[in-house]
């Protein structure tokens, strides 16, 4: 009997073992992977605080001193608000525009895949030869160089298929039944799209918005190009990095992390009370 | 003719209307970046080595001149003499690059191809004060005035005196960027011109930005073979400067600026002087042909040449004024540590002049990066 209840235990220890193993190995894996996520973050967060000349370690000392550079510079900080005005201005635009074209890419049409392709084009071509069509169009054109003349149609245009592509999924996939049944029910087109389809939508829109403006946040060698005088946070950087030294950097790189997390963390919320609502 | 004029008519017009538009949206709004669109009489801008305009030295540049300077983003000597020929003008009031570099392209081919406006010398007293060796930076064609220095920079090898002791004699030469002893240690500058500059300098070239393409290729056979010793490549101010000062690297090809912070900032870090000489380069201001405001660019030109301009310099940059000025009541300690041997001849130098066919360097810098 005894035998018996060892043999048959014998299998389960073996299977238990190998369960066990599996878990801490997909534990390992895990806190791997998020380490090399996050701790280069965190490793900015710790630097932004070393009261050290240079960039690294080892820590020196608990400073404040970077962020009053940082948050005490006039230049840095109109660079920051230029960035977050551009990025939700073009953020905005480029949503609508890819929503539009979204709905429209649902009807059949000539030229429908040219069209498609030609959308698509802006990821296609590189960052540094984009600058510089954009550069020869304004020049030709003899628009003034600026924020809103010139940066934000660089911005928009560079954002608007990555919006495109992220929202056109959403849209596609919609079950057109729902649009028919309200227009059955004789709903307009303008009470349809309103009443029953950008509230099961919303969500994609959010988070195309949100992505859009990282993406306007984020945008350098385009930018440079057609700036003029003024800056954005990315083409100050590179000022700051090309004639000087530079410690502070750790502390921008978290004061624009935190930018960017207050923007995910508005849109998020959106997107949860839109989701709620619906 | 007629054409022509009548050409030149829809191009006023367009512009009026888009300063027009721009001007009546910013009245209408109050919109900041708007108005900062418009072109104000005491406002002027500038595209320069952004260290020219520090923190010590915008201000008094902007009060001697009476104007506001809106600075543009400065990329390189290359970015700015593209900008000067891009469609539309150049869209700055006042630039100013290396001469040697942008002399070429500045002044065109021949006599009516310059791409900037005659300077007004009447209005530039402080010209009288440029120094003798500057003098070499005035762009002159037929009695006009194109292009005026206003400052030397130079680049050399910067070590940390903590690793390479000052008497070793690699640092009597650029070797100390190339040669084994410091192997691992050392640091380039991702920058074909400057590196294969320096490469042909300690390879022996007389005049290294006229090597054929034979030439190019043994100095890229030289530079593969010590790949080997270099730590990093670096490609920004901050990024050199923070590898040499966390001692990341001991050795590394340096602008003058960054010599110049790493001191202030008490790290043990100099420039040697090679034997072969320093790479050296005169900053020089152009006002393009679109300027929008020449009376400013040329107060500015004026200011950057003044006594206060020129005094302040060297502490606020590196740079070294070519006013005379500069040199007024410095000690030889001052002088030595700062260059200004360049001016008397102690410090050989070398310009960094425009290659024959600066695609063919760019080739051969690839080429070594790949290999």
């Amino acid at each position: 009997m005894a035998t018996l209840a060892v043999t048959a235990s014998a299998p389960l220890d073996t299977r238990q073992r190998g369960e066990r193993a599996r878990r801490m190995l997909l534990w390992a894996y895990a806190g791997l992977f998020y380490c090399f996520l996050y701790l280069p973050i965190l490793l900015l967060v710790v630097l932004s605080f070393n009261d050290s000349q240079t960039i690294g370690l080892p820590f020196q000392g608990v400073t404040l001193r970077w962020y009053e550079e940082v948050l005490g510079s006039p230049e840095m900080l109109r660079s920051i608000l230029n960035s977050v005005v551009l990025g939700v201005v073009s953020a905005a635009v480029a949503t609508l525009l890819a929503l539009l074209l979204a709905l429209g890419f649902r009807q059949e049409f000539p030229l429908k895949g040219l069209l498609m392709k030609i959308i698509l084009l802006p990821i296609l071509i590189p960052g540094i030869v984009g600058g510089v069509i954009y550069l020869v169009f304004f020049g030709f054109g003899e628009v003034q160089f600026g924020v809103w003349t010139t940066a934000l149609p660089v911005h928009i245009t560079w954002v608007l298929p990555f919006a495109f592509l992220t929202l056109f999924p959403r849209i596609h996939g919609l079950d057109r039944s729902l649009e028919e049944a309200a227009a059955d029910l004789g709903a307009r087109p303008l009470t349809v799209f309103r009443r029953v389809v950008f509230p099961i939508i919303k969500p994609g829109v959010v988070a195309t918005a949100m992505f859009a403006f990282t993406l306007s946040f984020d945008e350098f060698i385009r930018t440079l190009f057609v700036i003029g005088n003024q800056r954005t946070v990315p083409v100050h950087l590179w000022t700051l990095l090309s004639d000087q030294m530079a410690p502070f950097l750790p502390a921008v790189g978290v004061v624009i992390t935190v930018i960017s997390m207050l923007v995910s963390f508005v849109g998020f919320a959106a997107s949860a009370r839109a989701g709620r609502a619906h | 003719m007629t054409i022509f004029d009548e050409g030149r008519g829809r191009e006023m017009d367009r512009r009026s209307f888009m300063s027009g538009t721009l001007a009546g949206a910013a009245a209408l709004g109050g919109l900041g970046p708007f108005a900062g669109a418009v072109a104000q009489s005491t406002e002027m801008t500038a595209l320069m080595v952004n260290a020219m305009l520090g923190p010590t030295l915008k201000p008094i540049v902007e009060e001697e001149a009476k104007v506001t300077i809106k600075e543009g983003a400065f990329l390189s000597g290359t970015d700015t003499v593209s900008r000067l020929t891009a469609p539309g003008g150049a869209r700055y009031d006042l630039m100013n690059s290396s001469f040697a570099f942008s002399h070429p392209v500045v002044m065109g081919p021949k006599a009516g191809a310059e791409r900037v406006q005659p300077i007004d010398v009447s209005l530039i007293p402080n010209m009288k004060y440029i120094n003798e060796p500057s003098k070499e930076g005035i762009g002159e064609r037929d009695g006009k005035v194109y292009m005026i220095p206003h400052s030397w920079g130079f680049d050399s090898i910067l070590y940390n005196r903590d690793v390479v002791p000052d008497n070793d004699p690699y640092t009597q030469s650029w070797s100390l960027l190339f040669e084994d002893k410091y192997a691992g240690k050392i640091g380039w500058w991702d920058v074909a011109h400057q590196m294969l500059m320096a490469a042909g300098l300690y390879l022996g070239h007389a005049e290294p930005e006229k090597m054929d393409r034979n030439q190019l290729g043994e100095v890229a056979k030289f530079l593969i073979s010590k790949k080997k010793n270099v730590r990093t490549f670096y490609t920004t101010f901050a990024q050199g400067s923070n590898l040499l000062a966390s001692g990341e690297i001991a050795v590394g090809y340096g602008i003058v600026p960054m010599r110049v912070e790493l001191k202030k900032r008490g790290f043990n870090i100099t420039g040697a002087w090679p034997k072969e000489g320093v790479l050296s380069l005169i900053s020089a201001s152009y006002i393009p042909k679109d300027s929008k405001n020449v009376s400013a660019a040329h107060a500015v030109i004026n200011a950057m040449l003044g006594e206060r301009y020129a005094k302040a310099l060297s502490d606020g940059c590196g740079y070294l004024s070519a006013s005379k000025f500069a040199q007024e009541n410095l000690t030889d300690a001052y002088k030595k540590e700062y260059g200004y041997g360049i001016f008397d001849g102690s410090v050989k130098h070398y310009q960094l002049k425009f290659p024959t066919n600066m695609n063919m360097w760019i080739e051969t810098w690839s080429r070594v990066k790949s290999a």
